[in-house]
């Protein structure tokens, strides 16, 4: 099964959790930071983030600014205080989902 | 750290692969660029060039389209929200005194006014609705003007509704030229028909206010963002 299909879903709490740790964050510190942690598990591409961290400044989940770097322009994404507390509530959400996908599989060490 | 040229030629490499909007691009150049800098300092036989076909390779077949594309649908509907906080204020005190107002002052001239008289009122509301669009359009044609680059935060969420820019002025407009116009605030069946018209003007010059005000607000937020896009 193709791994990007099993994560799709947990993108957005992911995402979420690495700005309320690490403040703010371009996009693509955050496609490095995710294949750092996960020592290359999990590779988040292009095509997935930016339309995702639109709709998040879209929804005011995240504010953006934009900041001169010698010749070239980068977009930073913090969170708002809605963001903050919406995080709370994904990474609790996904932290459940993750112990009830361990019952499924692994029903013995679970029970 | 790339040179200006190689960032001027990753902005020109965006262009050929549909990214008109600096808005769009800048983001993007600005992801190539950490790619391709990460590329040639760990090898450094990759040249640029190389560098970055492989970076965009890992766009897949789809490139930058999907991006362009979710950016478009997320800023529409960023304005279509946007606008209608705007039309909604008029709704809400203290500029629902002024819709009100409007409002109420349209009700008592028609029916203090002839019927031939309100008539020339109806028509000269629909005129001055005609030249309203016409300073709305010119300022968005101004506003555009105003930047050097294409922003896909001015140009693609401030569409137009067609049927106020055209049909509701020439219609109020013709009115009093009309063979059953004389019809009109004859008697009391047909004050119902100008309460309708002086609501829908209302609502349509609110829509306008509300676009302009829109307008205004996402130059505004664009000046502060892109300040590039202006020099």
């Amino acid at each position: 099964m193709n791994k990007s299909t099993l994560y799709k879903g947990c993108l957005e709490p992911i995402i979420m959790r690495l700005l309320k740790d690490n403040g703010r964050m371009y996009g693509y510190q955050l496609t490095q930071m995710v294949k750092e942690i996960t020592k290359g598990e999990l590779q988040i591409t292009e095509g997935a983030l930016y339309p995702l961290l639109h709709r998040l400044e879209e929804q005011g989940v995240v504010e953006t600014e934009m900041e001169n770097i010698g010749n070239r322009m980068r977009k930073y994404y913090t969170l708002t205080k809605a963001g903050k507390k919406q995080t709370a509530v994904y990474v609790d959400e996904l932290r459940t989902f993750i112990q009830s996908l361990n019952l499924i599989v692994n029903p013995k060490t679970a029970g | 750290m790339l040179t200006k040229e190689q960032v001027d030629r990753l902005f020109d490499f965006c262009k050929r692969h549909y990214v008109d909007y600096y808005d769009v691009q800048v983001e993007l150049v600005d992801h190539l660029a950490n790619a391709i800098e990460e590329k040639m300092a760990s090898n450094e036989q990759v040249n640029f060039e190389e560098a970055l076909d492989s970076v965009y390779a890992g766009f897949g077949i789809n490139g930058f389209s999907g991006i362009v594309a979710s950016r478009t649908t997320i800023m529409r509907k960023h304005c279509r929200k946007l606008q209608w906080k705007m039309f909604l204020s008029y709704f809400t005190w203290p500029k629902a005194a002024m819709t009100i107002c409007l409002f109420v002052v349209l009700f008592f001239l028609g029916r203090l006014l002839s019927i031939i008289q309100a008539e020339i009122l109806v028509s000269a509301l629909g005129f001055s609705l005609f030249l309203f669009e016409l300073y709305t359009i010119t300022f968005y044609g101004r506003t555009i003007k105003k930047q050097t680059g294409k922003l896909l935060m001015t140009e693609v969420g401030a569409t137009p509704i067609f049927w106020i820019w055209i049909l509701l002025p020439t219609n109020m407009m013709t009115r009093a030229f009309s063979p059953f116009s004389e019809n009109i605030l004859r008697n009391d069946m047909h004050f119902p028909e100008y309460v309708f018209i002086v609501i829908v003007f209302v609502l349509s010059l609110l829509v306008l206010l509300s676009y302009l005000a829109m307008m205004k607000q996402l130059h505004k937020e664009a000046r502060e963002k892109y300040p590039k896009a202006f020099v």
